[in-house]
């Protein structure tokens, strides 16, 4: 099966002003298969490296090591025409529904420079055509959008406009950058349901990056969660969320705040009971997450742990599951769920 | 720290390298020499048989006739020694003397007249961005908003005239009135009496119209600082208004303004050169003014030297200050 | 959050008026010359020195030159070079400053060199060397050079547009939609620049008329062919004609200069506004008002106050028909409407709405902290019985932080970044409970930091030198220094990732508990509030539609919004369909008569969209402000079916719906 999109032991590092580096992406391996759509999450909190890990997908940052290849070319070996394809078939959708737009046009001019760049249209009526088919997709209506200035749209209208571009533009992948994290949460249901209609409808997979992991269990059916860089677990969001297995993602999960009186949180007698304290002050330079870790073994300060899978469509970063299965090839994807 | 020091006065001994350079080089890719066209001039006047060797003559006196190269080198080794060469008209007067005359009353004149403005001007600026003064203050802004655009230099006709000319209580000219001083038996008290009054108007025209700008500023920066979440959380404290208004908004309102005036000091020696010219004050700006019109070449571009010299050396002084006051800024 | 375009503005007054000076001087000078006879009157054909009369209105100069004509010719001449200048030197600017801008790297890198480089030159004395070497130099050689030297101003501006708006996310866009780099420059990034253009333009011209101006008047400029105001300035000074008590050859010159400037002047500011609305603020007339109207207010609530119904016992802070209005160019918008509630003692209450709502302005009102633009318009605010609108100014600022603290929303910005943070609590600490000594102040900052579990040593250092985390913390240890009874927190984690979120949370739980204060948290997040709050109050374009117990509101809320807001939540729980809520946020500026949610309401009835339903209590201990009530007890299932767009209910709802339906 081709891949459409794959990272193989990708790595980011930065170096810092003033001496130091940091490994904002430590050596991923995924990929997004050709026929098998799917959603995935790409999620973590500020600093996680997922912002990164979707700039290296999307050729705007260079890997200091590993590789990121497209349609089986290496982003860094790419001719102009293949860049071109690139750029064309995987769509971003930013996280700021007012910056996506110039506040010189109407809204229109976003899908009218689309379907002229990429010949999409032979005559007017035909561009319309396309543009309105693309609102019914996103659930928008042509009168209530079109002609208009940017700021005469909601917050939600406005990027569900934006999904709807990425769909004229006819992508294999659609990258979403935190699409509902500066909207009203009263708007935000109708631009992920959109986000989801084109994975079912138009078999285009959807890279969803986010801070979010209700949102991203809502839409997705497969997640990577990130620290520090590493993915430390990744597999179908009904295992990854419904049963965390590393204790990060155990922590991060426990740590949203769920609409749901029947787990609330209780005061503490001392911050030290707080499980979200910081540990140890410990340097590591085996798992990034040890000092955090409630469970942190002596191994665990010196060596990286590998990804292990304790059971079936998961996998794990972490040496308190080192007596299961090996994923050998590193490929996090392998352990995806294409079955929801 | 150190390194930063280091880089910075690298930085500003370069800024002063290439300036200097520029203005030494540039112009002279113009054709015809300020000395030829000088004794032009004089053989209007006063025609000499031998204009040729005259010229050589002048020429040699003043290194103009070697090779632009050996020029450059010549300008550099004398400048750092203080030795800028010449004055074309007052031939065997140095430009070093005659700028170090005039020097220390344009730093007074202009020292003191900035400081003035920047007191005053801040003061008012503060006043009128504090929302609990009194409303009628409003009708300043627009008030300073025209004489801060206008350039102040021009108000000094309308001062001579009304103080000196019309009313005739003040001197409308010159530095120091030495035949009244030496009436008077030469006492220090009359000497600091006169250079007073000679400074009277022109400080007078500083201030009057040079609190605009530093007001205006200043206003700007407070009401800037005023609508910072920290203000409101500083009321939500329950401190006192003037605490509020001194330690928080003045405070950090001033701290680019202070920026601003370290830059204007800097300019003192330039900015002032109308000013000087129309009070025909003794300082460097009516030397220049002076030199330009009897394009006395070398005084002009000795001047030039001071003026970059001085703003070069006012933002070496930003930047080492700036972090002492705010402690955001560090050296890196 | 909101990030709104305001509506391209009217012509301001300043910009007309700038426009009208300039035209005036234009159009004076292009008329006058029809009715003077030029050689006549600059040749110098007159006697010299004569005093303004009939024939030579302004009177003439020494060498016998008509000065009026002068004036005449001398007025455009002058505009003419500081706009030559301008065009010159703006046009430098703008190629230089979009290369670097929008070509970083090496261009940028090496327009920034010599941009920085010219700008430590003062640009006076290169110019007196430069220009003093030319043989009658034409004025045009002059401008020139003049902006050789003054481009760099307007490059660094531009340059700095350019970076900004090269960041966009429209310009990602445009790449994605296939354009080319060059056609991004002109068709997206240029049209945005063009604004600042034009205030650069004003600001060049004014600076080349000034420079132009210094070089003529201290005779650097051949003074036999050319003519202008500098000039006449130049003999005037050159001739002692002030001196001479020649007012009358001075004075005009001096006028129209200033006259020019004030015109540019008022131009540019005038066009700043224009092209940047915010900065026109509320309005002239309503800063205005402010004074009195607060004054009003004031004495409205203390005449009012004797009247008042007695205070609720059991409450420790109640809310009585809080009103807050925004004063706005376009008229006053309704910010927070008649929202009345009340606190007891140690509880901790949420208010909850979506931006725009009035949760921020309200909890700022309630301290009597507003500012204008907002104005309190009416309502009371019980503290204990006493009334936080009516109190004198000190009486209230002795009760803010030691009975009721706020911890500010966005509190990043909240702490004096040039202040040690535990001079910031110490300055509290001292207005409060006056001097002590340097130990016992000692001891109380640091017995503040520990309530919030920060280390003492914080004290000593800046607010940029912590993390997001700890300066919250360091804000809350502010807030609660004097143990206050009642702490408004207003989104104290909004920035914050979910792990610090909670760890911040519990500690302001810990400590609501250890002091026993009544905590009012405002937000956005109903998970949140579900975690922390008893009783949540929802806001709905400052309106209180629905106030209950947090379960309540939570399993079966009454108002549809609250109802549809709950709806619209993605859980952990099971995936179900997202329902959005249809139509726009309501825009608060004209709203209609009638319920605010009406437009996007299902059960909307026509008697919604004419009268403003009043607060009804169709259970025990809840409120809710909706006409269904009190004809029914609970609200109606939702029309699932007719929320979500069809296309995206496809292959979507059967598979959920059952489901979603069985929850209701």
């Amino acid at each position: 099966m081709t891949k459409i999109l794959e990272t193989s032991q990708a790595t980011k590092i930065f170096k810092r002003r003033g001496g130091g580096e940091v490994i904002a992406v430590d050596n991923v391996t995924f990929s997004i298969e050709e026929g098998r759509a799917t959603t995935v999450a790409i999620a973590g909190e500020s600093g996680s490296g997922k912002s990164t890990l979707s700039l290296l997908l999307m050729g705007q940052h260079e890997p200091t090591s590993g590789s990121v290849r497209y349609m089986g070319t290496d982003l860094l070996e790419m001719n102009a025409r293949e860049k071109a394809q690139l750029r064309r078939e995987i769509q971003p959708i930013y996280q700021d529904p007012y910056g996506a737009y110039n506040p010189f046009y109407k809204v229109d001019h976003v899908m009218e420079m689309a379907i002229s760049h990429y010949k999409l249209a032979r005559s007017k009526a035909e561009a319309t055509e396309l543009v309105v088919d693309a609102l019914n997709a996103v659930g928008l209506r042509r009168d209530e959008t079109l002609g208009r200035y940017p700021f005469e749209l909601s917050g939600g209208q406005r990027q569900r406009l934006m999904v709807a571009r990425a769909l004229i533009c006819q992508p294999r992948i659609i990258m979403a950058d935190e699409p509902v994290s500066m909207v009203d949460a009263s708007l935000r249901a109708t631009i992920l349901s959109s986000l989801q209609a084109l994975n079912r409808q138009f078999g285009i997979s959807i890279l969803y990056i986010t801070h979010d992991l209700t949102t991203a269990y809502q839409i997705c059916s497969n997640i990577m969660i990130m620290y520090s860089g590493v993915v430390v677990e990744s597999g179908s969001v009904q295992q990854v969320i419904r049963e965390p297995k590393h204790p990060y993602t155990q922590l991060l999960i426990s740590s949203i705040p769920l609409p749901d009186t029947t787990t609330r949180w209780v005061s503490l007698d001392s911050a030290e009971e707080d499980p979200t304290m910081v540990r140890s002050s410990r340097e590591t330079t085996g798992c990034r997450f040890a000092p955090r870790c409630p469970h942190a073994l002596e191994m665990c300060w010196d060596s990286t742990p590998g990804l292990y899978m304790p059971d079936g469509n998961r996998a794990v970063t972490c040496f308190l599951y080192r007596d299961t299965p090996v994923l050998e090839s590193g490929d996090v994807s392998e352990v995806f769920d294409y079955a929801s | 720290m150190q390194r930063y020091l280091v880089r910075r006065i690298l930085q500003f001994f370069l800024i002063v390298f290439i300036a200097n350079s520029l203005t030494f080089i540039v112009p002279r890719l113009v054709p015809g020499d300020p000395i030829t066209e000088f004794l032009n001039n004089q053989q209007l006047l006063n025609p000499n048989p031998e204009f040729e060797t005259w010229v050589a003559d002048y020429k040699a006196k003043f290194g103009t006739d070697r090779p632009l190269w050996e020029q450059y080198l010549n300008f550099w080794a004398g400048a750092v020694r203080g030795d800028f060469g010449y004055s074309i008209i007052s031939f065997p007067q140095t430009v070093m003397h005659r700028i170090g005359v005039a020097l220390p009353w344009t730093i007074g004149l202009v020292s003191v007249g900035t400081l003035l403005a920047f007191l005053f001007g801040t003061s008012m600026g503060a006043l009128l961005g504090w929302p609990d003064s009194p409303q009628m203050f409003q009708w300043f802004v627009p008030v300073l908003m025209v004489i801060g655009g206008i350039p102040f230099w021009l108000f000094s006709f309308v001062v001579i005239w009304i103080f000196a000319v019309e009313l005739g209580i003040l001197p409308p000219a010159g530095g120091i009135n030495m035949l009244d001083v030496l009436i008077q038996g030469d006492t220090l008290q009359a000497r600091v009496v006169s250079i007073a009054q000679h400074a009277a108007l022109p400080i007078f025209v500083f201030v009057l119209f040079g609190v605009g700008g530093w007001g205006l500023t200043m206003r700007a920066n407070l009401i800037m600082t005023l609508g910072e979440d920290y203000i409101l959380f500083a009321h939500a404290k329950g401190l006192p208004e003037s605490r509020i208004f001194l330690r928080y908004g003045v405070r950090n309102a001033l701290l680019p303004v202070l920026t601003a005036l370290a830059m204007a000091i800097g300019g003192i020696i330039g900015g002032s050169t109308l000013l000087e010219t129309a009070f025909s004050y003794p300082g460097v700006g009516s030397v220049v003014g002076a030199a330009i019109q009897q394009r006395d070449y070398f005084v002009i571009s000795g001047a030039a030297f001071f003026m970059i010299l001085s703003s070069a050396l006012a933002l070496l002084l930003v930047d080492l200050m700036y972090p002492l006051i705010d402690p955001r800024v560090r050296y890196q | 959050m909101t990030k709104k375009r305001a509506k391209p503005s009217k012509l301001n007054t300043e910009l007309i008026l700038g426009a009208a000076i300039l035209g005036a001087i234009i159009l004076f000078s292009l008329i006058t010359p029809i009715f003077i006879d030029k050689d006549d009157s600059l040749l110098g054909k007159f006697p010299p020195n004569v005093k303004p009369n009939s024939v030579n209105l302004l009177g003439t100069d020494l060498q016998g030159r008509d000065i009026f004509t002068t004036l005449v010719y001398a007025a455009p001449q002058t505009l003419q070079v500081g706009v030559v200048t301008g065009l010159i030197s703006l046009s430098f600017g703008t190629l230089m400053g979009v290369l670097a801008g929008f070509f970083p790297g090496r261009i940028d890198d090496i327009v920034r060199f010599i941009s920085d480089g010219l700008v430590a030159i003062p640009a006076i004395a290169f110019l007196m060397v430069f220009v003093a070497r030319m043989q009658n130099p034409s004025i045009y050689v002059i401008a020139l050079s003049i902006a050789c030297l003054t481009w760099p101003g307007s490059a660094r501006a531009i340059r700095s547009q350019v970076l900004t708006l090269r960041e966009r996310q429209y310009i990602s866009i445009a790449r994605s939609n296939g354009q080319k780099e060059l056609e991004v420059l002109f068709r997206e990034v240029m049209p945005n620049v063009f604004p600042l253009l034009l205030a650069q333009f004003i600001g060049a011209v004014n600076g080349g008329i000034g420079t132009a101006m210094a070089l003529e008047v201290l005779g650097l400029v051949p003074t036999r062919r050319f003519l202008s105001l500098g000039l006449m300035i130049f003999w005037v000074q050159r001739m002692g004609g002030v001196l001479r008590g020649m007012w009358y050859w001075w004075g005009p010159p001096i006028l129209l200069i200033a006259l020019i400037f004030a015109g540019l002047l008022f131009l540019s500011s005038g066009m700043n506004v224009f092209v940047n609305p915010r900065l026109a603020g509320y309005g002239a007339a309503a800063k205005r008002r402010t004074a009195a109207r607060i004054k009003e207010f004031l004495a409205a609530r203390r005449a009012a106050a004797k009247g008042m119904e007695p205070p609720d016992e059991d409450a420790i802070l109640e809310v009585r028909n809080l009103n807050v209005v925004y004063e706005t160019v376009e008229g006053p918008v309704k910010a927070v409407n008649d929202v009345s509630f009340s606190i007891k003692p140690g509880e901790r209450m949420g208010l909850i709405g979506e931006s725009g709502s009035g949760k921020t302005t309200a909890a700022t009102a309630m301290m009597r902290l507003s500012r204008p633009p907002a104005f309190i318009t009416h309502g009371q605010v019980l503290l204990e019985g006493r009334d936080l609108m009516s109190i004198p100014d000190e009486e209230l600022r002795r009760l803010r932080l030691k009975e009721i603290a706020m911890v500010p929303q966005a509190s990043m910005n909240a702490l004096n970044p040039v202040m040690r943070i535990g001079d910031q609590i110490k300055d509290a600490l001292i207005v409060h409970e006056g001097r002590m000594s340097r130990a016992a102040m000692e001891k109380r900052i640091a017995e503040a930091f520990g309530m919030v579990d920060l280390p003492a040593d914080v004290g000593k250092q800046y607010p940029h030198q912590l993390s997001g985390g700890m300066k919250q913390r360091a804000t809350m240890a502010i807030a609660v220094a004097l143990r206050p009874k009642v702490i408004l927190a207003d989104e104290p984690t909004s920035a914050l990732d979910v792990v610090v979120q909670k760890r911040v949370m519990m500690t302001l739980m810990r400590l609501q508990r250890d002091l026993g204060a009544a905590v009012m948290l405002i937000g956005h997040d109903i998970g949140l509030m579900t975690q922390f709050v008893d009783n949540l109050g929802v806001l709905y374009a400052g309106r209180l539609v629905e106030w209950a117990p947090v379960e309540d509101i939570l399993n079966d809320a009454l108002h549809p919004y609250s109802r549809m807001l709950i709806e619209s939540l993605p859980t952990l729980t099971r995936k179900k369909a997202l329902i959005g809520i249809p139509g726009m946020p309501p825009q608060l500026l004209n709203l209609p008569p009638g319920c605010p949610f009406a437009p996007r309401c299902p059960f909307v009835m026509d008697r919604c969209r004419e009268e403003m339903p009043e607060v009804q209590s169709p259970q025990p201990g809840r409120q809710v402000a909706c006409h269904l009530y009190p004809s029914h007890t609970a609200l109606p299932p939702l029309p699932i079916r007719d929320l979500i767009p069809e296309v995206l209910a496809e292959g979507l709802v059967p598979q959920v719906l059952p489901d979603a339906v069985a929850g209701d």
